[in-house]
């Protein structure tokens, strides 16, 4: 090869296809997708509180995408809702998906867990209610004061006994509250499908229940109720 | 029509668009193909080892060694000819100290973070008491330091050194790279020190906020710049396998962070399929043609063999252009992403197989027989045992790209 311009030029062909398939197209597939109606905006102390979460990492454990196949087969069964659509992100920039679990997938933990007194607990120590646990104790979105000095209004965490020392009582600071007040909030579990949707799919899963019976005739009757 | 239809009739007909591309450009290969890949040595220094990092006794082992494998022996190499490479080495020699010189800083800083992070997973509850030094926060400034401070800089310090061998001009504008690295070194502190803080993007890979990136983007464009001007002053007529790797790597890199950085453009889940494509692309189009830009370089000429098959090489390169960019969504596969798009992933993710194995086959070819170098030369050594890591890393890569 001679040309630097055929290189750079071949170059920069590869990489639009790829920008195309990856960005262009999702983008204008997307760009319309309006907002599910059940899907509530943030309140400003949930915004702060998924700040909270962006800034200290919560995406290296923790998914946003429970998925009814490939890594999360098992997602309905564990009880983490069911399987995320693009429309759930509409008020997310950036969408918080994460791709590890060291930690369960938290797109529905305000379900699971509604408490905030659990939320502040297992943020202070983890280990106080899942022993075993390797998630980090985040000590620093809390202070730990002596049980006379607490003022008016400050929020004292209940723990589980022997957590801290006698005496001894923890508060937690504003980003603790605020990030309880984001994880609290993480409800997905209205219905995304509309009424012809509900019925296009309980349509193909009865279909699908005969193929499994019956064979070759199911599997054509799928392959015909495809739009 | 049905998605699976249109994306099986895109895959086909760019697969032989870019097959026809390849054949386009081997025209006239076969018969060129020793001089394609002589490049690099001056005339009459092919058998001729070169170990920048040997001493004398080991350079009498190689030399030795290419001796008894290579039946024609080497002629002299003109005096003028091996003058213009120590002036070609001259002129890189200091940009590509400070490059790779920052790059080792880098390396420790990111290796003490990412133990601790490391350790933290074993041992929760250690040092739990400040916000920088939890294991969120280090994780992500571990994952930082090595994919903006040791990779980029490490790689960019060699292809500044290599690039004037391979064109066989010196740098010139050597300062400007200096100057760019400092700012790149910047960029990357401030960038570091936010993480600490916790200003985040919520991205992963992409955390540092673009106000601080575009101390990256200048930056990269000074060292980048003298590189790609020697391209127009170059001394060579052909442009060697490096040469391609590094100077596609050097347009792709900028429009990649450019793209991923344009504010308020990107929004939810698309959002999230450019992070992959970025992310992935890091990878794919960055380091790894810079890495092996450097072992089709260094693996031939420590031994003083050109390279077997030049045809395989550019089959590599053009198949690993091709399929890389497309891989991303992989890391998305169960996610509410459109189906197709992991399908896309998932499919050029094993295609990466052809360019892997084309790599492979061609370093392993051009190494048989002179296995025995390994011994004698530690350049070899860690050029040998990348080469080979990068293999096996790939291929499982592909493999677990499957749903």
């Amino acid at each position: 090869m001679e040309n630097e311009l055929k290189l750079v030029a071949g170059a920069m062909v590869t990489l639009s296809l790829a920008t195309a398939a990856m960005i262009v197209v999702p983008f204008l597939q997307l760009k319309d997708v309006p907002p599910p109606a059940a899907l509530k905006t943030y309140t400003s102390e949930q915004l702060r509180g998924r700040e909270v979460y962006i800034a200290n990492g919560c995406i290296a454990c923790h998914s946003q995408q429970p998925s009814s196949h490939g890594a999360g087969v098992a997602d309905s069964r564990r009880g983490w809702g069911r399987a995320s659509v693009a429309a759930d992100y509409h008020y997310d920039t950036p969408p918080l998906m994460g791709t590890m679990r060291t930690g369960p997938d938290l797109f529905n933990i305000g379900v699971r867990q509604p408490s905030a007194d659990w939320h502040l607990g297992h943020l202070f120590q983890p280990r106080a209610y899942a022993p075993g646990s390797s998630m980090p104790a985040y000590r620093f979105l809390f202070e730990i004061k002596s049980t006379e000095s607490v003022a008016k209004g400050e929020r004292v965490v209940s723990l589980p006994p022997g957590t801290v020392r006698p005496g001894e009582i923890v508060v937690a600071r504003p980003q603790a509250l605020d990030l309880v007040a984001y994880l609290q909030g993480m409800k997905h579990n209205y219905p995304v499908l509309g009424a012809e949707q509900v019925e296009a799919a309980a349509h193909r899963l009865a279909t699908r229940e005969v193929d499994a019976g019956g064979g070759k005739k199911g599997e054509r009757d799928v392959a015909a109720d495809r739009p | 029509m049905n998605p699976t239809g249109l994306l099986l009739a895109t895959f086909v007909l760019s697969l032989v668009g870019l097959f026809a591309f390849i054949w386009s450009l081997r025209r006239g290969l076969f018969a060129e193909e020793a001089s394609g890949a002589r490049t690099i040595f001056s005339s009459g220094e092919v058998g001729l080892p070169e170990e920048p990092a040997g001493d004398a006794r080991q350079h009498r082992e190689l030399q030795s060694l290419a001796n008894a494998a290579n039946s024609a022996m080497p002629r002299q190499v003109s005096a003028e000819e091996l003058r213009a490479r120590q002036a070609a080495d001259r002129s890189s020699a200091f940009p590509a100290f400070v490059l790779i010189a920052c790059a080792v800083v880098w390396l420790v800083v990111a290796s003490a973070a990412g133990l601790l992070a490391s350790v933290k997973l074993h041992m929760p509850d250690l040092l739990t008491d400040q916000a920088w030094l939890s294991f969120g926060r280090v994780r992500t400034l571990h994952l930082n330091a090595v994919a903006y401070g040791w990779a980029p800089l490490g790689l960019l310090g060699i292809a500044i050194w290599t690039l004037p061998r391979l064109l066989k001009t010196p740098l010139r504008g050597g300062r400007l790279a200096v100057v760019g690295a400092l700012l790149w070194n910047a960029g990357l502190v401030a960038g570091l020190g936010g993480i600490a803080i916790g200003i985040n993007t919520g991205m992963e890979w992409l955390e540092i906020p673009w106000q601080v990136g575009l101390l990256f983007a200048v930056g990269g464009m000074l060292i980048g710049l003298p590189m790609a001007f020697m391209l127009q002053r170059r001394q060579v007529h052909h442009l060697y396998v490096s040469v391609w790797y590094t100077g596609a790597a050097l347009f792709w890199f900028p429009t990649l962070y450019i793209v991923a950085k344009i504010p308020g453009i990107h929004f939810g889940v698309e959002q999230a399929t450019m992070n992959w494509w970025f992310g992935h692309n890091v990878l794919g189009l960055f380091y790894t043609p810079l890495s092996l830009a450097s072992i089709y370089y260094f693996l031939p000429k420590v031994i003083g063999r050109p390279v077997r098959s030049y045809n395989l090489s550019l089959l590599g390169f053009w198949t690993l252009a091709f399929f890389y960019g497309q891989v991303g969504a992989h890391h998305l596969i169960g996610g509410p992403v459109p189906e197709w798009l992991i399908t896309l992933s998932i499919v050029q993710s094993v295609m990466m197989i052809i360019p892997v194995v084309a790599f492979s086959l061609n370093q392993h070819l051009t190494l048989k027989g002179h296995f025995g170098a390994l011994r004698h030369s530690p350049t070899l050594r860690f050029i040998f045992f990348g080469a080979v890591m990068y293999t096996f890393a790939s291929v499982q890569g592909s493999f677990e790209a499957l749903r």
